[in-house]
C-alpha cells in the first residue's frame, strides 16, 4: 500500500469517526434538551405554587393556573368549569385564549351537563378524558364546537374522587395547533398539566379554608364588637339610671319637707283665703251701714275712698291667697304619689287631647298665640298602663313650656321667616312607648339645663311661673310610672323633651311611697 | 434632532395585545408618539393579520417592513418561541426609510428583484446606504433576486444588501413578509436606506466541515441530485442516525453544506455555508438557496459551539473597530434559526448575546430576526449565508 492510500484509508476512519460523534453529539443534545425543558416545567411549576402562596383570592388562582396552561405548557386555550352546588351541568368559571370577542362571548355562556357522556369515565375513575385530532367518538368530538378545542383535555379537579365539582380543558384549535404543545396520549404535557391540576386543586382548598377561617375571625370579631356596643349601653343607662336616683332622692326629700310645709301652711292660707273673703263683703256691708248716717259730704267721701282701697287690698289678699293655695296644691301633688286609677290608654289619643288641651288653654289665658302644630303619631304606638291625668298634667307642663319657649323666641329676636312650631310625636318601643314634645324655640342652655328639674326653679319673671312644672312631670314620670324623662336641645334651634313609659304599670310600684 | 429609536418585545398570546404592548413599549424606548418607521419582526404562532394590524394602529399607520422568523430579538432578550414580536420605531430627521415590497419569488426570483428595483428606483440618491430585504426563507433564490435588482437599477457603485430570509417554526410551510399593511408569502419586503449616517457590519458563520471534500456531480440550477455519483439523499444518510432524515427540519439544522469562499473573500472564511431548505423524496434531490455547478466541491459540515462564539465576538470586535467612538444609531441582527435554541441553551445564548451589545454598544436600540437565510455583503459584493449571523449598525 502506498503512503498515499494508507492517508486516504487513515482519512477515511477519522472522518466516519467524526460522523460518529457528530450523531451522537445531536442525540446528547436532544437529551439535554429534554431534560432543561423537564427542569424549567418543574421550575415554572414550583414558581407558579410560590405565587399560589401569596393569594387566597379564588379568581386569581384559577387565572394564574390559566395563564401556566398558555405561557408555560404552551396550550393554546385553557378552561376551568365549576358545577355549583345543586346544578346538574358545569359552567364557565375563567377562561384564557379566546380571543375572538364573538366566540369567546357564546363559550363564556357554556353550560357543560354533568350527565354529558363525555366525562362519564371521569364519574368511573378515569384521570383524564382526551380527544385527539384523528378522534372519532361522538361524545367527544361533539365537545369540540362547544369548548373551541380540537384536540383537548379534560382533568377533574377537586370534590370527591368519581365526583369532581371543577374541570381543568386544556387543548388547541387545528389552525394553531402546529404553534402549541400538541394534546398526545401521553407524555410530559399530560403530566404536566396533571401536577398544574393538583397544585391547583390545594391551592383552591387552601383558599376555601382561609376563606372558612376569615368568615369565622369576622364573626367573632362582629360579635366582640356587638358585646362592646351593649355593654357601653348598658354602662351608660346605668350612669343615667344612677343619676335619676340621685336626683329622685333629692327630690323625694325635698318633696316631702315641702309637702310638710304645704300641709302646715294650708290650714293658715284657708283662714287667710276665707277670712279675706269675708273681710271683703264686710266692706260692702259696712258701707250698707253707713248709708243713713249723717255725714257731711267730704266724710262721706272719705269713708267711702277708704271701704274702696280696703275692699281693693281685700281683693287683692283674696287673689294672692288662691295663688298661694295652687302653688300649696301642686306642692302636694309631690306627695300624692301614685293616686288615683291606673287604666290601659291608647297613648297617640291622650297625646292628642292633651296638646288641644294646652293650645285652648294657653290661647284662654294669654293674648291669641301663634303656632305651628305638628303631629307625627306613630300608628303603632299602642295602648299604655298609666295615671292619665297624671300623664295629661305632664304633657301639659311640657307642652306650655314649649310654647312659652317658641312665643318668647318670637318676640325676642323677631327673625325674619321664624315661625314658632310644635310637635307631638310618639313612637312604639316595643314594651315600652316614647311621647317627645319638640320645640324650635331657643333652647336651653346648659346651666338652667342642670338645675330645671329642681322644685321652684324657674326663668319667669316673678309671678309667672313657679318652677313646679319639671319637677312634677319628673316625679309623675319617674317615681309614678317608672319612666324616663330626657331631655335634648340645642341653643338656637330646638328643644325636645322625651317621655318613655312602660306599657304596663310596674308592680308594687304605685304604693311604694305612700 | 437626529434620530430617537426603539425596540419593544411582547410575549402576549393575543396577538391584538400583543402587537399593541410591543409597539407601545418601542415607543416608549424612543420618546416619541409618531414615527417615522417601523420594523416588525415576529413569530409565527399568531395570527399574523391581527397582529400587523394592532402594530399599525399603535404606531400610527407609520410604513412599515419586516418579516417573520424562528423567534426575534429585542435588546437582550431573545426569544425562540412561537409567540414573541419585536417592534422598532424610529423617528430620524437624517435617515430615510422607503419600503417597497414584491411576491412570486418561488415562480422567478428575479423577477421579483426587477419589482423592487423599479419601486425604489426614484428613490435612490447619493445619500443612499443600502437595502435591508426580508424574502421567503422557503423560496428566495437569492443569486437571481439580485441580479434582478440590480439590472433594472442600474447603478454605477455597489449597493449593499443586508437582511435575511423570513422563517416559520421549523414545520418550513409557510413564512410571512410586512410592507405596510399587506402580509405576503412568497415575497420580499426591502428597506432603501439612505441619509447622513454610514454603515459598520460583520458576517460570521460556526460550521466545521465533517469528512473530506467531496463533489457535486448532478444538479440543476440550485437543485442537487447527485454527490459523488451518489444519490444525494444517500449521501446525507452517512451522517444522520437511523431515519433522522425523515425529520428534515431536525437535519438541516445539525447538517449544512460548506462551498469553498470565493478567491475574493478568502479573507473572511474558507468556506460559504448553505443549508437545505427542502428535500423532494420523489425525485432525490435538495434544494439550497443558491444556485450551483456540477463539479463544485462541497464538505459536508456542521455547526461548532466555539467557533459560533468565537465568531461572534469577532463580529463585536470588527463592527466596534468600524465605529471607532461613534455610537451606533440602532443594530440589526440576522441570525440563523440554526444558531439559537437548537445548539445554545437559554443561559449560553444570553450570554452570547450580551457580549456582543456590551461590545457594540449597551443601550442602543437592537432588533433580531431568527432567519433561514442570512445577507450581507463581503469584500465589497453581497453573499447569501446560512448558519451565519450578519450584524448590520447604523452610525
Ligand atoms: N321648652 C323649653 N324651652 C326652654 N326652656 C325651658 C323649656 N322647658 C323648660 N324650660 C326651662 O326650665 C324652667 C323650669 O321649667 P318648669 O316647667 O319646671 O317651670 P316653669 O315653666 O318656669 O314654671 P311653670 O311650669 O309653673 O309655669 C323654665 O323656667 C325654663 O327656664
Ligand atoms: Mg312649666
Amino acid at each position: 500500500m502506498s503512503e498515499i492510500d494508507r492517508l486516504r484509508v487513515e482519512n477515511q476512519r477519522l472522518s466516519d469517526e467524526v460522523k460518529r460523534l457528530v450523531t451522537t453529539e445531536v442525540q446528547l443534545y436532544e437529551v439535554q434538551e429534554h431534560l432543561d425543558g423537564q427542569m424549567s416545567a418543574y421550575r415554572h411549576l414550583y414558581e407558579l405554587g410560590k405565587k399560589f402562596n401569596t393569594t387566597v383570592d379564588l379568581t386569581t388562582i384559577l387565572q394564574l393556573a390559566a395563564k401556566f396552561v398558555l405561557y408555560e405548557l404552551n396550550f393554546e386555550r385553557c378552561l376551568f368549569l365549576l358545577k355549583q352546588s345543586g346544578a346538574n351541568s358545569f359552567s364557565i368559571e375563567t377562561m384564557d385564549g379566546y380571543y375572538n370577542d364573538a366566540e369567546s362571548t357564546v363559550i363564556a355562556r357554556l353550560a357543560l351537563p354533568t350527565a354529558s357522556l363525555a366525562l362519564a369515565p371521569l364519574y368511573a375513575g378515569v384521570e383524564r378524558v382526551l380527544c385527539l385530532p384523528d378522534c372519532r367518538r361522538s361524545e367527544l368530538t361533539s365537545l369540540r364546537r362547544l369548548i373551541g378545542m380540537d384536540e383537548y383535555v379534560v382533568l377533574p379537579l377537586g370534590g370527591e374522587p368519581k365526583n369532581p365539582i371543577r374541570l381543568l380543558v386544556a387543548g388547541n384549535t387545528a389552525g394553531q395547533a402546529p404553534y402549541q404543545r400538541r394534546v398526545v396520549q401521553e407524555g410530559e404535557a399530560l403530566l404536566g398539566l396533571a401536577n398544574l391540576a393538583s397544585q391547583t386543586s390545594t391551592a383552591i382548598n387552601n383558599a376555601n379554608f382561609y376563606q372558612a377561617l376569615e368568615w369565622e375571625r369576622q364573626s367573632l370579631e362582629e360579635k366582640v364588637r356587638e358585646r362592646t356596643r351593649e355593654l357601653s349601653r348598658s354602662l351608660e343607662e346605668l350612669r343615667a339610671a344612677q343619676d335619676r336616683l340621685i336626683q329622685t332622692e333629692k327630690l323625694a326629700s325635698l318633696g316631702q319637707l315641702t309637702a310638710g310645709i304645704a300641709h302646715e301652711i294650708k290650714n293658715p292660707l284657708n283662714f287667710i283665703n276665707n277670712f279675706s273673703a269675708l273681710s271683703a263683703e264686710l266692706v260692702d256691708e259696712l258701707g250698707e251701714v253707713l248709708k243713713p248716717a249723717p255725714l257731711n259730704d267730704l266724710m262721706r267721701q272719705e269713708t267711702d275712698e277708704i271701704a274702696k282701697l280696703l275692699k281693693g287690698n281685700l281683693e287683692k289678699v283674696v287673689q294672692h291667697g288662691k295663688r298661694a293655695d295652687s302653688i300649696v296644691r301642686n306642692m302636694l301633688m309631690h306627695s300624692r304619689d301614685g293616686s288615683g286609677d291606673r287604666r290601659t290608654v291608647d297613648i297617640n289619643t291622650l297625646v292628642g287631647e292633651s296638646l288641644k288641651l294646652a293650645y285652648h288653654g294657653a290661647r284662654a289665658e294669654k293674648r291669641v298665640i301663634q303656632i305651628r302644630l305638628e303631629q307625627d303619631f306613630d300608628p303603632a304606638a299602642g295602648e299604655a298602663e298609666l295615671l292619665p291625668q297624671e300623664i295629661t298634667r305632664v304633657l301639659l307642663n311640657l307642652i306650655s313650656n314649649g310654647f312659652y319657649a317658641a312665643m318668647k323666641r318670637k318676640a325676642e329676636d323677631d327673625l325674619e321667616g321664624y315661625e314658632p312650631a310644635l310637635t307631638a310625636a310618639t313612637r312604639n318601643l316595643g314594651d315600652r312607648v316614647e311621647i317627645r314634645i319638640r320645640d324650635n324655640g331657643a333652647g336651653i342652655p346648659s346651666e338652667v339645663r342642670e338645675k330645671m328639674f329642681n322644685p321652684f326653679f324657674t326663668t319667669k319673671p316673678p309671678g309667672e311661673g313657679t318652677g313646679l312644672g319639671l319637677s312634677l312631670s319628673f316625679d309623675i314620670v319617674v317615681k309614678q310610672h317608672a319612666g324616663l324623662i330626657e331631655v335634648d336641645t340645642q341653643p338656637g334651634k330646638f328643644t325636645e323633651f322625651r317621655v318613655i313609659l312602660p306599657r304596663s304599670a310596674p308592680a308594687g310600684k304605685a304604693e311604694a311611697h305612700t | 434632532m437626529g434620530t430617537n429609536a426603539g425596540v419593544g418585545m411582547s410575549h402576549h398570546r393575543n396577538p391584538k395585545v400583543a402587537g399593541r404592548e410591543a409597539a407601545e413599549r418601542a415607543l416608549a424606548a424612543a420618546g416619541i408618539d409618531r414615527p417615522d418607521f417601523v420594523f416588525m419582526f415576529a413569530s409565527v404562532g399568531y395570527e399574523q393579520r391581527a397582529l400587523l394590524d394592532a402594530v399599525r394602529v399603535a404606531t400610527g399607520g407609520a410604513p412599515l417592513a419586516g418579516g417573520s422568523g424562528g423567534g426575534v430579538i429585542a435588546g437582550l432578550e431573545a426569544d425562540e418561541s412561537n409567540f414573541s414580536v419585536a417592534v422598532m420605531t424610529i423617528s430620524s430627521d437624517e435617515l430615510n426609510f422607503k419600503n417597497a415590497m414584491a411576491s412570486g419569488l418561488k415562480a422567478n426570483s428575479e423577477a421579483a428583484g426587477r419589482t423592487i428595483a423599479q419601486s425604489l428606483a426614484c428613490e435612490v440618491q447619493p445619500d443612499t446606504l443600502g437595502l435591508i430585504m426580508l424574502g421567503d426563507g422557503l423560496t428566495l433564490n437569492f443569486d437571481r433576486f439580485a441580479a434582478g435588482l440590480k439590472s433594472e437599477l442600474q447603478l454605477d457603485r455597489h449597493l449593499p444588501l443586508f437582511g435575511g430570509t423570513s422563517a416559520d417554526n421549523m414545520e418550513f410551510k409557510q413564512t410571512y413578509q410586512y410592507c405596510d399593511d399587506q402580509i405576503t408569502s412568497d415575497g420580499v419586503a426591502c428597506v432603501l436606506l439612505s441619509g447622513s449616517a454610514r454603515l459598520a457590519w460583520s458576517v460570521n458563520h460556526g460550521c466545521l466541515p465533517i469528512g473530506g471534500e467531496r463533489k457535486v456531480t448532478r444538479c440543476s440550477g440550485n437543485v442537487i441530485y447527485e454527490i459523488d455519483g451518489m444519490p444525494v439523499l444517500d449521501v446525507l444518510k452517512e451522517y444522520l442516525v437511523g431515519d433522522e432524515i425523515d425529520n428534515w427540519s431536525k437535519a438541516v439544522l445539525s447538517l449544512c453544506m460548506a462551498f469553498k469562499a470565493p478567491e475574493q473573500i478568502k479573507g473572511y472564511d474558507d468556506y460559504l455555508i448553505r443549508f437545505m431548505p427542502t428535500k423532494d423524496d420523489k425525485a432525490g434531490s435538495i434544494t439550497i438557496p443558491t444556485e450551483v455547478e456540477e463539479g463544485t466541491s462541497i464538505w459536508m459540515s456542521r455547526r461548532d459551539h466555539e467557533k459560533i462564539s468565537a465568531g461572534v465576538e469577532r463580529i463585536g470586535e470588527e463592527i466596534k473597530s468600524t465605529l471607532g467612538n461613534n455610537a451606533p444609531k440602532m443594530v440589526f441582527q440576522f441570525d440563523c434559526i440554526g444558531r439559537g435554541k437548537a445548539v445554545f441553551r437559554d443561559q449560553q445564548k444570553s450570554q452570547i448575546l450580551e457580549k456582543l451589545q456590551q461590545k457594540i454598544g449597551p443601550t442602543v436600540p437592537w432588533i433580531g430576526l431568527y432567519t433561514y437565510g442570512e445577507i450581507g455583503p463581503i469584500g465589497g459584493r453581497d453573499y447569501f449565508h446560512n448558519y451565519t449571523a450578519v450584524v448590520l449598525a447604523v452610525y
